[in-house]
């Protein structure tokens, strides 16, 4: 190959190795997401006060045989509770005093809820790597064998804030009027970062603006 | 590991192509090109993944149908893909977490060839400007991650390309070939979001051909 060609070789090379991928996920935290969803025919500048459930309650998502209250753990309830209460307080909402009068605007509670997913993948550029030609046949017979194939399982956690508006439950229908919810969701690592769980918390009230509309 | 063997492939490809020998025809018959391809996305692609393509490839072949034309096929490939924690907003809420958006579009198409001021003779031995027009089939295959969920869609359109391009020779003999591309997919499929698009794009294609 004459000096042009291999100039030219060679800076098609360094392009295409250009050509990359944005990086690789490098922790489990890249993958969290928050959702909230809201009423939107609601005043919430209208809402003055306040009473959150003090304890954080499980809820099992993965049904009959799934994971059950016991195995999970309410080490973090205290501070998930402090962090929901200090966004509640920074919108301008008042705890009130006496809960047990139920005369509160509205009531927020905090459920978690996991959910494991468990599968297999495949790496097919392995399975054309791997397929031999087999001795006797004819060319293009040959002997499949089976690809790469890797099993995963992984939990999945949620945090979920509801605020419920008890003072107009339907008892005829049995339906309490939702006002906001604020779901925080990420990858179980099993470390126990719960600044994952309150950076979460923080960004549902961060991106519900209409929450401090007073 | 897949994207080192992608990566190995294509530049591998194009290497080959590079040094791919040729003769100086005294009149052209045929060309092959193999063009490395650099895409912009406008339209629904740029509204989708908002960034520059550097992953792409082009195989074609060019067969003189007359002096100054020549028709062919084109097969292709670009990538567009971003990762950004852009929130979305919905009617009634927002969703934010780190989200991933790639965009696969594989060309197939049809093209045509009118080299201005030149003939096939000339191919190869003096600089070639051309205007070109293709037709064919897109395959557009569309992947979005948000969290641990993934959604993917993917669909065939319909869609024309023109095309700018000038064949130069060179040095060695083979005939570099440097190329600007539309493509334009027509509107159509049931993409992410239950919606019809048509992810347009430009090309900035450079390879190199060989004839006989």
């Amino acid at each position: 190959m004459n000096l042009t060609l291999r100039h030219a070789a060679l800076a098609a090379t360094a392009l295409t190795l250009a050509a990359c991928y944005p990086d690789d996920l490098t922790n489990a935290e890249e993958l969290d997401t928050v959702t909230t969803l809201f009423d939107k025919t609601r005043d919430f500048g209208a809402i003055g006060t306040y009473v959150l459930i003090d304890s954080v309650m499980f809820i099992d998502g993965d049904g009959e045989g799934g994971d059950d209250e016991s195995s999970i753990s309410h080490a973090f309830d205290a501070q998930i509770l402090a962090t929901v209460r200090r966004n509640l307080n920074e919108a301008g909402y008042v705890e009130s005093p006496n809960p047990a009068a139920g005369t509160q605007d509205i009531t927020v509670l905090a459920t978690t809820t996991t959910a494991t997913t468990i599968g297999v993948a495949y790496d097919w550029w392995y399975y054309w790597g791997y397929y031999p030609y087999w001795p006797g046949y004819a060319p293009g017979w040959g002997y499949g064998y089976p690809p790469v194939s890797v099993a995963y399982a992984y939990t999945t956690g949620t945090v979920m804030l509801t605020m419920i508006d008890a003072q107009n439950a339907n008892v005829a229908s049995e339906q309490i009027p939702v006002l906001w919810i604020g779901a925080v969701n990420g990858v179980a690592t099993g470390t126990g970062e719960v600044a994952r769980v309150t950076n979460g918390i923080d960004q549902a009230f961060a991106q519900s603006p209409y929450l401090r509309a007073r | 590991m897949q994207r080192l063997w992608r990566k190995l492939l294509v530049t591998t490809g194009v290497a080959l192509g590079a040094a791919w020998p040729v003769e100086r025809a005294a009149a052209q018959e045929y060309l092959g090109g193999l063009s490395y391809s650099f895409a912009m996305p406008t339209g629904d692609t740029r509204e989708f993944t908002d960034n520059e393509s550097w992953l792409g490839l082009n195989f074609e072949g060019q067969w003189f149908v007359r002096p100054n034309a020549s028709a062919g096929i084109l097969f292709g490939w670009n990538e567009f893909h971003e990762r950004t924690d852009e929130a979305i907003e919905l009617n009634n809420g927002t969703i934010s977490g780190g989200q991933y958006r790639h965009l696969n579009v594989f060309p197939m198409l049809v093209t045509g060839r009118y080299y201005l001021n030149n003939s096939a003779t000339a191919i190869g031995t003096t600089v070639a400007p051309y205007v070109g027009a293709s037709t064919g089939m897109y395959y557009v295959r569309q992947l979005f991650d948000l969290g641990t969920t993934e959604f993917t869609e993917d669909g065939w359109l319909f869609g024309l390309s023109p095309e700018l391009g000038v064949l130069i020779p060179l040095r060695s003999g083979s005939i570099g070939m440097l190329s600007a591309r539309y493509n334009y997919p027509f509107n159509g499929s049931d993409f992410l979001g239950n919606q019809a698009k048509s992810f347009q794009y430009w090309t900035i294609n450079l390879g190199v051909s060989y004839g006989r």
